[in-house]
């Protein structure tokens, strides 16, 4: 007895030494490379959201759920991630109805043009910090890009075990401990980059979606069904990389064969009032602050006349929340 | 004594499913580091599909900074996927440059024409007809729709024709990056 209890002891300590290796060594994405770190504050906040966006860099960088809230008191979180594919996006979202179960549920298209994983950096900024689950291992066996193994996955200190001599102070500040880089999933950047020319819209072979994609709108939109959700197609106003008419209309094709609302905000620059020689960071590929808080005014008032959503502002168990994370929102952005 | 055996049945299991799992991730990385090596070092003027432009080579996958190609009409740049630098986008007056950032580097990642005033090393351009790059580049192609390619080694021409006339051209290098 006395004997098996040391080797419990023994092996309780490895597990832990194990663990904590692995945790160190993993990045934290706390004050460098942020969006790593987005998918999993969303585990922390309050679910009581009634809208909920998913997609890629093109809806945490566009719409800002503070904006959203002060303007109509509607609750909404942005789990968004960089390079969000399709099939990430259904886990994504098969994940949050665990949760909670939204409303409306907000889905950019513009990973339709991508059938296959981009890059293994992408895959880990949105897999390396979310919770194990069934749709974790599902969207990780979705993701892997030739050079990947599950196994790297499972124990990131075989992905990880070269920076040992690469750490940094963030690595042992954050080892137990996180903060908020986000409110509510939507990332503030302040900096301008105005566009000031494009290349040239090339030509393309075939710019038809294809079945992969295709098959993954299909299963976003029969589990919105199934949980009575309403689903909202929407194209982000980015100028590049180039959204074709041709896409433009295959997301119109489908939006109406399924009875979805497609709105592609390219069409409604004017409208919302977007300058991209002061409201983009990056020269047309995502608005700032600026541009954002724009796109999520107007965006606020389609989803309070068209959609019967709750108007919280009344209601002190959750307005107190928002109160506080608007007072720190406002004192962040100087808006 | 029983459970203790199980116990140490464990930690082995675990010891190994993580020696195992090492092997495995280490023999991937080395796999794909190699063969990317090998191919960029085994390429020979030969092996690729180079374009000139007045007398100036671009190969595929040079540092840009090395070919001196001059002023650029145009400029756009591009946060890359792999994250260490920028996508760039040089535009001359027939044709753009796009680079990829590789060791603190750029490197030509495509040339693509923008007009008819170019044509490629072997003399092909756009609104030609598909017998004529047939001709030129053999039937050895790879079609996708209305897109031909040609590949050389880790280069490609890719051509795409639309009622037998050439309406695009463009060089490529195969690094998994677009």
């Amino acid at each position: 007895m006395k004997k098996f209890l040391k080797i419990l002891v023994v092996l309780i300590l490895i597990v832990l030494i194990f663990c904590l290796t692995n945790n160190l060594l993993m990045p934290k994405y706390m004050d460098s490379l942020v969006e790593g770190s987005m998918i999993s504050q969303y585990y922390d906040e309050p679910k009581n959201h009634e809208v909920v966006f998913i997609g890629d860099c093109e809806v945490y960088a566009n719409f800002s759920p503070m904006v959203i809230y002060e303007e109509t008191g509607i609750t909404s979180y942005v789990r968004g991630s960089s390079q969000q594919l399709l099939w990430q996006s259904y886990y994504i979202l098969e994940e949050t109805l665990k949760y909670e179960k939204p409303k409306v549920v907000v889905f950019n298209v513009n990973a339709m043009r991508y059938d296959k994983p981009v890059s293994e950096a992408y895959n880990r900024l949105t897999l390396d910090r979310m919770k194990w689950s069934k749709e974790k291992y599902e969207m990780i066996k979705a993701s892997m890009t030739d050079e990947e193994s599950m196994s790297s996955y499972i124990f990131p200190i075989l992905r990880y075990h070269s920076r040992f001599d690469q750490l940094t102070k963030e690595d042992f500040e954050y080892l137990f401990k996180k903060k908020k880089n986000t409110y509510n999933g939507f990332l503030i950047n302040k900096n301008v980059k105005p566009v000031e020319s494009l290349p040239t819209k090339r030509k393309l072979a075939n710019y038809q979606f294809s079945d992969i994609t295709y098959s993954y709108l299909d299963k976003i939109t029969n589990l919105c069904k199934e949980n009575n959700i309403q689903l909202v197609l929407i194209k982000a106003p980015s100028v590049y990389p180039f959204w074709y008419d041709e896409y433009d209309q295959q997301i119109q094709d489908y939006a109406d064969k399924n009875g979805l609302k497609f709105i592609n905000f390219l069409d409604n620059v004017d409208e919302i009032g977007i300058d991209y020689t002061t409201d983009t960071y990056d020269s047309g590929l995502h608005l700032n602050l600026y541009g954002a808080t724009k796109l999520s005014k107007y965006f606020a008032k389609i989803l309070q006349e068209q959609f019967d959503l709750t108007d919280y502002r009344n209601d002190e168990s959750v307005n107190s929340y928002y109160q506080e994370r608007l007072k720190e929102y406002h004192e962040e952005t100087g808006l | 004594m029983k459970k203790a055996g199980i116990a140490v049945v464990v930690v082995i299991i675990i010891a190994l499913i993580v020696v195992f799992a090492v092997f495995q991730n280490k023999k991937s990385t080395e796999t794909t580091a190699n063969t990317v090596e090998n191919q960029v070092s085994s390429q020979n003027i030969e092996d690729v599909y180079v374009f000139e432009d007045n007398g100036k080579k671009i190969p595929l996958g040079a540092e840009y900074n090395s070919l001196d190609l001059g002023e650029p009409k145009d400029y756009y740049e591009v946060q890359s996927c792999a994250f260490d630098g920028m996508d760039k986008i040089y535009t001359f007056e027939n044709y753009e440059v796009h680079t990829y950032p590789e060791d603190g580097t750029d490197k030509v990642l495509s040339v693509y024409f923008l007009n008819d005033q170019v044509a490629t090393t072997e003399g092909v351009k756009i609104g030609d007809s598909m017998d004529k790059m047939v001709e030129v580049y053999g039937d050895n192609y790879e079609q996708l729709d209305t897109q031909y390619t040609y590949t050389k080694g880790l280069t490609q021409i890719r051509f795409i024709v639309e009622d037998n006339a050439i309406t695009s051209i463009e060089y490529n290098y195969n690094v998994g990056v677009e």
